[in-house]
């Protein structure tokens, strides 16, 4: 039995009491912030791996603000391409009208002037703007109109490049629709001696306004050969407009299964996250209480005991 | 009968002494060295019973021998050694403690978080002023993070190395006292008041110069030590039994601290035992160290890799995308023979590079003068003067003669966001392309800016069209859409084909006629392909990992040096505590025990008295008989 010394044995008790107050100043501080880890050197690994959810989940909440960027220019692309495919339609209504060979030239002057409305619509919707001023037939140059007369008078797209496209999880989706993929490319030939230049293929603008000087032609065989070739460029233009609807569509179901999957994934982070950090409230309370309770008895047994001396018996 | 009168008076005496002794004790119970102390009582010894001195028959009394002080050597350097291990891991703990704050408070983390995410939201807005101008702005953080980061890893360091001259200050404070302890105990009669008092203060330098470093402690005549360095024999000494104390000191080798002795007088290297304080500390100053260096390699890494990005792009004039950050700063440092209290203001110009050697600025007569450090350019003038891109702007109160030493400084601290406007941010690529709408194969081409390509002459906007592909090879003409002139015939087998300034791969299978278009990219391009790429720049391992995994991996790697040194720190807790119970069970005052000694001593002192009373009563009735 060693010998007990009354300055040691003081220190011994004040300082079993300063950490017992230490450690429940801890319960009482996981409790307030619902955290059981406050820094890094609590459980370095647990730490670690809870800045790589941390970080995951901000990315993934940036990640979904460009799918919601993107799903905003491909919902805008489809209202577009939607008011332009009834254009269409209509145009079309027009051209079948027009070919009927009993309309007078009055009737077909009429006709050509309804559809050089519908061809000054679909301009106007051709060049319709995102949210940021962006043209969204232009493809990546923002700044001018997607569509613009060349010297000729000929409608030409004035787009470079792609759409802007969102990265998930490094795969790109492009998040809009080329004007050339939407109203197809007018393109010419230049052949023979003296050379004649000849138009291969004619984009939606080029084909209304064909349309146009057909419903005009006083011609009768001229005029036919003409509408023919309208309708026929017509029923393209439907086919490629839904197609390019189509593509929107699927580009628009892509986004929102990547913003499930985020979500998900989320949920799956945080879940994880709060594995990692948070404080189980019932086993802190709990722990704070019997704590508390150990801190009162040291207390109380320490001034009993320190109370005890021979020197009191001394008289 | 005057026999028992003086056994009587010498027990008095001798239980007088050890009641003092007792009061001492108890009065020193809460003395944080002392002692505690016994008085040694030995029986007088009787007369030789020659004819000068009677042989007694009955004894003579008890005599007060030495003062003995409770002590047990070898329970007090266990003592000593388990108070130094305890004192390394808490310095060390300290020190860690306070460089995981400086890492975690400065939430650089967030910020490089913060960055890239902002380049995920510009990439989703590529033409919007508001993005470009937010990711500006977590630009500027993610630098300024890195920035006050390094400037408080760099305080942390030199406050360490105030504590490691502290510490070594004390050393040597303990030591000369030491030293002058030893003289006066080789002075001084052992086992008498004086004696035991320089015991006391002895064992109490010990035991604080135990805290600081490892020692082995050889005790000598009269209570002198010789103290050595490091555990066992053979280490270097450093209080000699006798001459004066080796004073210590710490220097830096190569980045590395190292202990000399006689730091001023042909300093000798020694190894630094792994206990005591000052170990904790030079412990703590490598990891900071290590720290910085780690932080300041992740700093370089981010601005080279950003910097790089954002030239690889081009911004929303239709430029090429200029750096972001500059990666010097300059470190003023004040002469330390400074009389004056002037202060002066810096500034590097954008994109200036400061000399390497740094610059001097001194204070004349009448003005100032700033020179590079190796004297190959200065300026003189009543200031703000102006070289090599530094501004410095004088202030008043400097005194003729006062210097200035300014440094580049790189790293962490050097790291600063340009000054750029957001129209100025590389969001879109530098080249862009497209295929013809009518093209009837799958190919696609992608096009990338390389500053040293040299391939064909020829500026865009150019026009590849495939002449022949069979076989995975095949032929393309390049022509210039505005002059419509052909520039190339290039070969097409999926490798990359250079232009000048760019080069393009076609990847897919084209079909013969197939066309596409390669254009720079214009102003007000609403393309997002460098903000895309910054994806890339995030998710690029290099050693280490990416970015911000390796800024993690520094983290944990303090974070679990701390733990670890907590952990061991406890267990060395534990073992002091016990080391310094079991030392003051033999060493320690209970006052307890010195009240029980006090009635002890109390009754034999009055039994002593009763005694005197006695051989008077006795020598009364002895005088009334003759009466």
């Amino acid at each position: 039995m060693t010998a007990i010394n009354t300055r040691a044995a003081h220190a011994a008790a004040v300082a079993r009491l300063t950490s017992l107050n230490r450690a429940a100043d801890m319960a009482q501080e996981q409790i307030a912030t619902g955290k059981r880890l406050t820094a890094p050197a609590d459980d370095p690994i647990s730490f670690t791996r809870a800045a790589v959810l941390r970080r995951a989940d901000t990315a993934a909440t940036a990640t979904q603000r460009g799918i919601d960027a993107a799903s905003r220019r491909l919902n805008a692309t489809d209202t577009a391409l939607a008011g332009i495919s009834e254009i269409v339609q209509r145009a079309r209504e027009l051209a079948l009208q027009g070919s009927n060979g009993t309309l007078s030239a009055s009737d077909r002057g009429v006709l050509a002037t309804e559809v050089s409305e519908l061809l000054a619509a679909a301009t106007g919707l051709a060049d319709t703007r995102g949210s940021d001023g962006e043209r969204l037939f232009g493809g990546a140059a923002g700044a001018g109109p997607a569509y613009a007369a060349d010297a000729d008078g000929v409608l030409q797209w004035q787009g470079a490049g792609r759409a802007p496209a969102v990265v998930i999880d490094g795969a790109n989706v492009a998040s809009g629709i080329e004007g050339p993929d939407a109203f197809g490319l007018t393109t010419t030939t230049v052949a023979g001696v003296p050379p004649v230049t000849t138009v291969t293929s004619r984009d939606l603008f080029a084909t209304l306004s064909a349309l146009v000087s057909a419903l005009a032609e006083p011609d009768d065989g001229r005029r036919n050969t003409a509408m023919t070739t309208a309708l026929s460029e017509i029923d393209g233009h439907i086919t490629r407009l839904g197609t390019a609807r189509a593509t929107a569509g699927a580009r628009l179901g892509r986004l929102d299964s990547e913003t499930e999957r985020i979500a998900r994934s989320s949920l799956a982070n945080q879940t994880d996250l709060t594995k990692l950090e948070s404080l189980d409230l019932t086993e802190g309370i709990a722990r704070l209480q019997r704590l508390l309770t150990v801190v009162r008895a040291a207390q109380a047994s320490f001034v009993q005991t320190s109370n005890l001396s021979l020197w009191d018996q001394l008289r | 009968m005057t026999d028992l009168l003086r056994i009587g008076a010498s027990g008095v005496r001798a239980y007088q002494a050890a009641l003092a002794v007792t009061g001492d004790n108890v009065a020193n119970a809460d003395s944080e060295n002392y002692v505690r102390r016994s008085l040694s009582l030995a029986s007088a010894p009787a007369g030789a019973g020659s004819p000068f001195a009677r042989e007694t028959s009955g004894g003579s009394g008890v005599i007060a021998g030495e003062t003995i002080r409770a002590s047990n050597s070898l329970k007090t350097n266990a003592a000593r050694v388990a108070a130094g291990d305890h004192e390394r891991f808490a310095a060390r703990s300290e020190w860690l403690n306070r460089l995981q704050d400086s890492v975690t408070g400065s939430a650089l983390d967030l910020r490089l978080g913060g960055f890239f995410n902002a380049g995920v939201d510009l990439a989703a807005a590529p033409t919007s002023v508001a993005a470009r101008t937010i990711f500006l702005d977590r630009a500027d953080q993610a630098a300024s993070g890195f920035a006050v980061l390094g400037a408080d890893l760099a305080r942390l360091d030199a406050d360490i190395g105030s504590a490691v001259t502290a510490a070594t200050t004390q050393i040597n404070a303990i030591t000369t006292g030491l030293a002058r302890v030893n003289d006066e105990l080789r002075r001084t009669q052992s086992g008498g008041t004086a004696a035991n008092g320089l015991l006391d203060s002895r064992d109490a330098l010990l035991a604080a110069l135990a805290e600081r470093v490892r020692i082995t402690v050889t005790e000598g005549a009269r209570g002198t030590v010789v103290v050595s360095l490091g555990s066992g024999n053979g280490g270097a000494i450093l209080v000699p039994g006798n001459g004066s104390a080796i004073r210590v000191g710490v220097r830096d080798n190569g980045g590395t601290p190292e202990l000399v002795l006689d730091p001023t007088h042909g300093a000798v290297s020694v190894r630094l035992p792994a206990s005591g304080s000052l170990a904790g500390l030079i412990e703590a100053k490598n990891e900071v160290a290590a720290a910085r260096t780690a932080i300041d390699m992740l700093a370089n890494r981010f601005a080279i890799a950003i910097n790089d990005w954002a030239q690889q792009g081009s911004d929303a004039l239709g430029d090429p995308g200029t750096p972001l950050f500059s990666t010097t700063t300059i470190a003023v440092l004040p002469g330390a023979a400074n009389a004056g209290s002037a202060g002066i203001e810096v500034t590097l110009a954008d994109g200036a590079v400061p000399a390497a050697d740094g610059y001097r600025l001194v204070r004349n007569a009448t003005d100032w003068t700033l020179a590079r450090i190796d004297g190959s350019a200065s300026v003189s003038g009543p200031g703000p003067l102006a070289l090599d891109g530094l501004t410095v702007t004088t202030r008043a109160g400097a005194r003729n003669g006062d210097s200035w030493r300014l440094d580049p400084v790189g790293g962490a601290i050097g790291l600063a966001l340009r000054p750029i406007g957001p129209d100025r941010l590389a969001v879109a690529d530098r080249y862009v392309s497209d295929a013809s709408a009518g093209n009837k194969g799958s190919a696609r081409l992608l096009v990338s800016p390389d500053a040293s390509a040299a391939g064909f002459a020829g500026t865009p906007p150019l026009r590849i069209s495939v002449t022949t592909f069979a076989g995975g090879i095949g032929t393309a003409d390049v022509t210039e859409i505005a002059s419509g002139l052909l520039v190339a015939t290039v070969t097409l087998d999926g490798s990359r084909i250079s232009g000048t300034g760019f080069g393009f791969n076609l990847s897919g299978v084209p079909i013969v006629g197939d066309s596409f278009r390669l254009l720079a990219t214009g102003a007000g391009s609403s393309d997002n392909g460098n903000a895309r790429a910054l994806d890339r720049v995030r998710t690029i391992s290099a050693a280490g990992g990416t970015l911000e995994t390796s800024l993690d991996a520094s983290l944990a790697g303090i974070a679990s040096r701390l733990a670890e040194t907590d952990r061991l720190g406890d267990t060395a807790q534990a073992v002091r505590d016990d080391s310094a119970r079991a030392r003051d069970a033999v060493s320690g005052v209970d006052i307890n025990r010195e009240a029980a000694e006090l009635t002890r001593l109390q009754a034999a002192y009055r039994a002593n008295a009763q005694v005197i009373a006695a051989a008077r009563d006795m020598l009364d009735t002895l005088l009334g008989i003759a009466r």
